[in-house]
């Protein structure tokens, strides 16, 4: 990977704060006081402390947008806030164990392909499947603290090395008395309450610095973000929303949603029916024929609008890891830790989507100007322009009659061209559910892009809306 | 009046059965010898005879756990395990055996640091401790592990041990962390892992 213009981005950073800045000395006493906290003990949580790297990576990306975000204010002003925003980072850097949360904030990012440098996609790409293994001595002793018994008790085999690494712990086999083979996910030591610690002290950290004119809304949709990634340390919630979507799932038969094992499950530990099937990259490398692409494509996209439309459900991590292509041509769906549900008010929100998905005009603007929360929006700004045209791209597959050739790339690429612009024309004012809704959508036009899938989206989408009454 | 082998043994065992007793209720260092003697029904005097202190018979209760856990270790220990693995699985075995001991496992401590004496019941337990760890590092390597190697181990264990006496994090969790990372250390020195070009003396 060629360094360069990471690098220079990273030396670009203004010289030393100001140090007579009153809210740089806030700031610096926060950082003081932080700095005492004990060390983590383990080295999971140090896994999960930011390594210098991607934290220069992550403030150089901010950098870029709080650029963008002040680009016509006075040279000061916009100074001023860039050497805030640098000195909050460097000391979320220094003090905290935050890579898990800056890999995550990362991996979100990298939902905008085209904003980010292509070297740091790949980099937090790769991020994620780093931690060490665990041996089982170690897991022995978490799941005996977990569940109160041992694996040999609990389970009547279990492969002591693990297949699969989770984002915050590992994934093994084993198999239940009566032969069920199960995966067993375990987390880390102490992540889950490092996680919780660093988001605190995030929060600490960026309050006094109130950036400017969408400083709320911002922090609106950061106090999203640490919610999703509080829930995803959290297995019983995971469990629960597994076990809806199962519920909810169980009639389409092109879907597979592994069954859980509450009695050998608790927030750490998560054993769920094991599934035997392929990833993306690896059922990709078969060749599959259009036909199966298509039906694992149209089973996706039906599950997503069922979950949506009947469960107000949605998972905000659509991530290509959690499906599985299995042999028998159905898909797995794997990992509801990060499901969320619409509250009235988002839900509404949602509603109005729909029908400016259908009937455009007015109906359009109007769902625009109140998911970008504006009073009003004059409809020849350049944002207006902006949104509306991103808008027309999601909904195109939608208003689409017969097959929407997913795999097109212009398609892709124009998505990717207008998120992009949007970004960097400061244009991030939305309301918090759209953090996770744009990342899902992102998610599922990737994946859908990947298999090159053409199906007919509006027929499914139809059906699914009638299906609930919408 | 003499007394026969079969009794002393008897009364010993006796003596630490009422001690354990006591010491489960109540920290060990408020428990007196006084006390222990007459729930064991004998004289305060003979008491001394079996142990000379309070201390004795605290690092008395604590070897025979770490001998029970030292078997159950054994009869644990899984094919293919790697040096780390296998010095904490000791180590959780020892710690689960101590689970509903913990101040007695913290009044030992004292006892069982650096400046403790050389002899009696602390070094025999010390001992035992270090042979085991000395056989799992040979059957990992070919030379035997560098004395410093055990020495460190030591200090280790007895750090682990007053941290999990203290540690309130949810099941242990951070226990678990730092005995993870000090096996691995211990784990890294045992196999007589020559040092980093730069860093001899
Ligand atoms: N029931 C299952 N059957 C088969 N494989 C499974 C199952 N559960 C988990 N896995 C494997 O473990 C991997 C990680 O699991 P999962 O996605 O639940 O973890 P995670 O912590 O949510 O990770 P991430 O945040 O990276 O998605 C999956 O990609 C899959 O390969």
């Amino acid at each position: 990977m060629n360094p360069e213009p990471v690098t220079s981005w990273i030396t670009s950073f203004p010289a030393e704060l100001d140090a007579r800045d009153e809210h740089a000395l806030a700031l610096a006493d926060l950082h003081e006081r932080l700095a005492g906290r004990a060390p983590p003990s383990g080295r999971f949580v140090r896994m999960w402390a930011l390594s210098t790297l991607p934290a220069k990576l992550f403030a150089a990306y901010s950098l870029g947008w709080v650029r963008a975000r002040f680009g016509s204010v006075e040279e000061r002003e916009r100074a001023r806030a860039e050497a805030h925003w640098q000195a909050a980072l460097y000391a979320l850097g220094t003090m905290g164990y935050l890579r898990g949360a800056v890999t995550k904030a990362g991996q979100v990012l990298a939902s905008y392909p085209d904003v980010l440098p292509r070297q740091v996609v790949e980099l937090f790409a790769t991020l994620h499947s780093e931690a060490p293994p665990m041996h089982f001595a170690l897991l022995r002793e978490l799941v005996r603290g977990e569940l109160g018994a041992s694996p040999e008790e609990l389970f009547a085999e279990f492969e002591p090395t693990a297949f699969a690494a989770a984002s915050i712990g590992q994934v093994h086999r084993a198999r239940l008395s009566d032969g069920t083979a199960v995966a067993v996910k375990i987390q880390y030591p102490g992540i889950a309450r490092a996680i919780r610690a660093d988001l605190a002290n995030a929060r600490l950290l960026l309050l006094p610095l109130r950036l400017g004119r969408d400083w709320e809304n911002l922090m609106e949709q950061l106090t999203e973000i640490s919610r999703g990634l509080e829930h995803e340390t959290d297995y019983l919630r995971e469990a629960l929303w597994t076990e809806r979507a199962r519920a909810h799932l169980i009639e389409l038969d092109d879907v597979v949603v592994p069954r859980v094992f509450a009695g050998r499950s608790s927030a750490r530990v998560l054993s769920t029916e094991l599934l035997r099937g392929a990833h993306l990259d690896e059922f990709l490398a078969t060749k599959p024929a259009q036909e199966l692409r298509d039906r694992h494509a149209a089973a996706i996209t039906r599950a997503g609008f069922r979950l949506w439309s009947s469960q107000r459900m949605f998972n905000t991590d659509p991530g290509p890891g959690n499906f599985l292509f299995l042999a028998d041509g159905r898909t797995g769906l794997l990992d509801f830790g990060s499901c969320r549900e619409f509250d009235a008010q988002e839900w509404e929100l949602m509603r109005l989507g729909l029908r400016a998905s259908r009937e455009g005009g007015e109906a359009q603007r109007e769902s625009i100007r109140r998911s970008a929360q504006l009073e009003r929006l004059d409809p020849d700004s350049p944002q207006a322009r902006a949104l509306h045209a991103t808008c027309e791209w999601l909904w195109a597959p939608l208003r689409h009659q017969g097959p929407f050739d997913f795999g097109d790339d212009d398609y892709l690429a124009q998505g990717v061209r207008l998120f992009g612009e949007s970004l960097r024309q400061g244009h991030t004012r939305q309301a918090p559910v759209f953090v996770y809704c744009l990342r899902q959508f992102f998610g599922v036009r990737a994946l859908l892009w990947a298999l090159g899938a053409r199906i007919d989206f509006r027929a499914i989408a139809e059906e699914e809306y009638a299906r609930a009454g919408l | 009046m003499r007394i026969s082998e079969a009794q002393k043994t008897e009364v010993r065992e006796r003596v630490l059965a009422q001690a354990r007793l006591l010491f489960a209720r109540r920290d060990p260092a408020r428990v007196s010898t006084r006390e222990v003697a007459s729930a064991a029904r004998i004289a305060h005097g003979t008491l001394f005879n079996y142990f000379p202190t309070q201390e004795a018979l605290v690092l008395t209760l604590l070897g025979a756990d770490l001998q029970r856990a030292h078997a159950r270790f054994r009869a644990r220990r899984r094919a293919g395990a790697a040096l780390e693995e296998e010095l904490f699985a000791l180590v959780a075995a020892e710690l689960e055996e101590l689970a509903g001991a913990r101040a007695l496992a913290l009044a030992a401590l004292s006892a069982l640091g650096p400046l403790a004496d050389a002899g009696g019941v602390a070094a025999e337990l010390r001992a035992r401790e270090l042979a085991l760890v000395a056989e799992l590092c040979a059957t990992h390597s070919s030379a035997a592990p560098p004395a410093h190697a055990l020495h460190l181990y030591w200090s280790l264990f007895l750090g682990v041990l007053s941290f999990w006496a203290r540690d309130a994090s949810p099941n242990g969790e951070d226990t678990l962390a730092l005995l993870d990372e000090t096996t691995r250390l211990v784990a890294q020195l045992g196999r007589g892992t020559p040092r980093p070009t730069g860093a001899q003396v």
